[in-house]
């Protein structure tokens, strides 16, 4: 199993974050070029016509030197210095869905931007790659740089579904308890206050909550948008009274301005991925989640809080570091299949 | 023994042991489900249930991970014509879509077991309504909340509380019922789903309108069997189908050339 399947096969909050961050590895990785990090015969391949205009000369004709291949080299109508116009190309180029291209919008690139054919683009996109590449001293610095830029536009459309489910009126009060403020007394359960103080402090009583929660559930089982969902989210996490919630409140941030985060994280790679590998096996041998997370020293609310931060900063370095959370990712797995023997079952059924 | 029949009797093997690890996950906990019907935390059945499902996901995954990594090639080798090693490749596949429709099946069959058994106990004990203002005593109503209504006989304000245990049933029952109650359109649904995935992008529209036909029979059904347990749901079942619709309308036919090409045709 692979480095990607195993954390597909992840559970719980952060498993999604971290099956999304290392699939953005595979998906936005320099495109047609296998694993990612591994760009054989990519970076450097330039054509000495363009190489003046956007590269070291004396580098091209080196490399050209080490390898007689000779690519073609061609920016077709692409300026690397305007980066987020060939992300955008590029993502209605080789992406279909919600985020990608149609075939209309992938005949209006070519055509503004000189492309002939698909063979054609892909010299194109590995030539703006290649440029790219050295501009910011690697591959992997542009792929993270894409890879941002991505979540820069899901963010975007995501603020676009809250205002849109705002307009709806699926954001207003039930019964004058608001969104955010349903979400803090959740997330105040969720920390151990006494469910009825907590009512009562607030003035609330309990046929009155089970119906606003009815209804706030109700909005969200129905929102496919995750708007509700997103909303209700950052209100649970801005009132977190956890020991990580400052670390959540600064991902929210963050993710919202689509920038680097300003914290450092509290624990490294290796050990939040040592916390995942418990919930794993945990899960595979039916313990009790919350036991497995106390058994790291964890609560459910440092958990989600953990998690938002730690999965935004594995989305903004997972590009950039993979060789290196790959080789710790390994040492990780490693240990648990170790620590953990005999929880792989059925192994006595071959072809 | 040929890479074809060591095929066949491969899948026999996980198909075995598929049906054997459910066969017993339904038996154990059919017994722990009678002994926490009255009441009792039915968590421990929960993670027992995400372990069998880890080892059931896993028998599945086995299925193609062996294809891609012995058995295509293995078949091949021996010199057998592609369409031969098509189709027992898509046997695997068949088979894959054979168990995770089985073992969506085994939690939803148990939880639905359990919100049944639990209903029914709570059912033979629930309070009558009983009016403080006038004293009257009136039949329970159905309900898995907390309410508050109108007296039948003087029309006081009564707060009406079923208890913990016909909550709890309700609680756990509310998905797993009302998706057992749609389990024929659901199987349909699949089935219409992977028609359309197996046809990958560009789908053609016939794909697409039957797959939409079939997700909206289901929820209809399903919709309309949650509505026991959540009746605010009847208030407008059209809407409420839309709005679970508009997902798929969003991320899946609006992506396909020949549904926008038709002038994105919703039924609904």
């Amino acid at each position: 199993m692979g480095f990607l399947d195993t954390l597909k096969n992840l559970f719980g909050g952060a498993k999604a974050r971290a099956e999304q961050a290392m699939n953005q590895v595979g998906q936005h990785g320099h495109p047609g070029h296998g694993h990612p990090g591994q760009h054989p015969g990519h970076p450097g391949h330039g054509h000495p016509g363009h190489a003046h205009a956007y590269g070291a000369p004396e580098q091209h004709q080196a490399e050209e030197e080490e390898d007689s291949s000779e690519e073609a080299f061609d920016l077709a109508g692409f300026n690397p210095e305007d980066e987020e116009t060939f992300f955008d190309a590029m993502r209605h180029m080789e992406s279909e869905g919600m985020f990608g291209g149609t075939d209309e919008s992938r005949a209006e690139i070519m055509q503004r931007f000189g492309i002939r054919d698909r063979m054609h683009w892909q010299t194109v996109r590995d030539s703006v790659f290649s440029v790219l590449a050295r501009k910011y001293g690697s591959i992997e610095e542009v792929s993270q740089r894409q890879v941002n830029w991505s979540m820069g536009q899901m963010q975007r459309h995501q603020q676009q579904q809250t205002q849109r489910a705002a307009a709806s009126g699926e954001l207003n009060p039930v019964e004058g308890i608001s969104l955010e403020k349903w979400a803090a007394m959740n997330a105040a359960i969720a920390s151990g206050m006494n469910h009825e103080d907590l009512l009562r402090s607030n003035g609330i009583d309990p046929a009155r909550w089970e119906r606003v929660s009815g209804e706030w559930n109700a909005r969200m089982a129905r929102d496919t948008t995750f708007a509700i969902t997103t909303v209700y989210g950052n209100a649970f996490q801005a009132a977190s009274q956890g020991k990580y919630g400052d670390y959540a409140r600064e991902a929210n941030a963050a993710r919202a301005a689509n920038r680097e985060l300003s914290m450092e994280p509290p624990m490294t790679i290796e050990q939040y991925w040592e916390i995942l590998y418990e919930q794993d096996y945990g899960s595979k041998q039916g313990r009790d989640p919350i036991e497995v997370l106390k058994g790291c020293g964890l609560t459910v609310v440092d958990w989600t809080d953990l998690s938002a931060f730690m999965g935004y900063y594995m989305n903004r370095t997972v590009q950039r570091n993979w060789q290196q959370f790959n080789a710790m990712h390994e040492a990780v797995k490693a240990k648990f299949a170790a620590k953990y023997p005999g929880v792989t079952t059925d192994v006595d059924i071959k072809f | 023994m040929s890479a074809l029949a060591r095929w066949d009797a491969f899948l026999a093997q996980i198909k075995g042991r598929h049906e054997q690890v459910r066969a017993e996950a339904l038996a154990a906990e059919r017994a722990f489900i009678a002994s926490i019907a009255a009441g009792g935390d039915y968590l421990p059945m929960s993670h027992r249930l995400g372990a069998i499902k880890h080892r059931l996901q896993e028998l599945e995954s086995k299925i193609m991970d062996t294809w891609h990594a012995q058995v295509d090639d293995a078949i091949l080798d021996e010199g057998n014509p592609v369409e031969a090693r098509d189709a027992a490749c898509h046997k695997g596949i068949a088979l894959g879509h054979e168990l995770e429709d089985a073992r969506d099946a085994v939690e939803i069959t148990l939880l639905a077991e359990l919100a049944r058994a639990r209903y029914q106990v709570a059912a033979a004990a629930l309070p009558p309504l009983a009016c403080a203002a006038c004293g009257a005593h009136h039949q329970a109503p159905h309900t898995f909340r907390l309410v508050d209504l109108a007296c039948p006989s003087c029309g006081a304000a009564v707060r009406y509380d079923p208890g913990d245990l016909m909550k709890s049933a309700g609680a756990i029952g509310t998905h797993p019922v009302s998706h057992e109650a749609a389990g024929q359109e659901a199987a349909a649904m699949r089935a219409a789903d992977r028609a359309c995935r197996g046809a990958r992008s560009p789908c053609p529209l016939a794909l697409l309108k039957a797959s939409e036909a079939a997700q909206i029979a289901y929820w209809r059904r399903y919709l309309a069997s949650r509505a026991w347990f959540e009746p605010e749901l009847a208030r407008d079942p059209e809407l409420e189908v839309r709005k679970r619709m508009e997902q798929w309308y969003q991320f899946t036919a609006d992506q396909e050339e020949a549904w926008v090409a038709a002038g994105r045709p919703r039924a609904i």
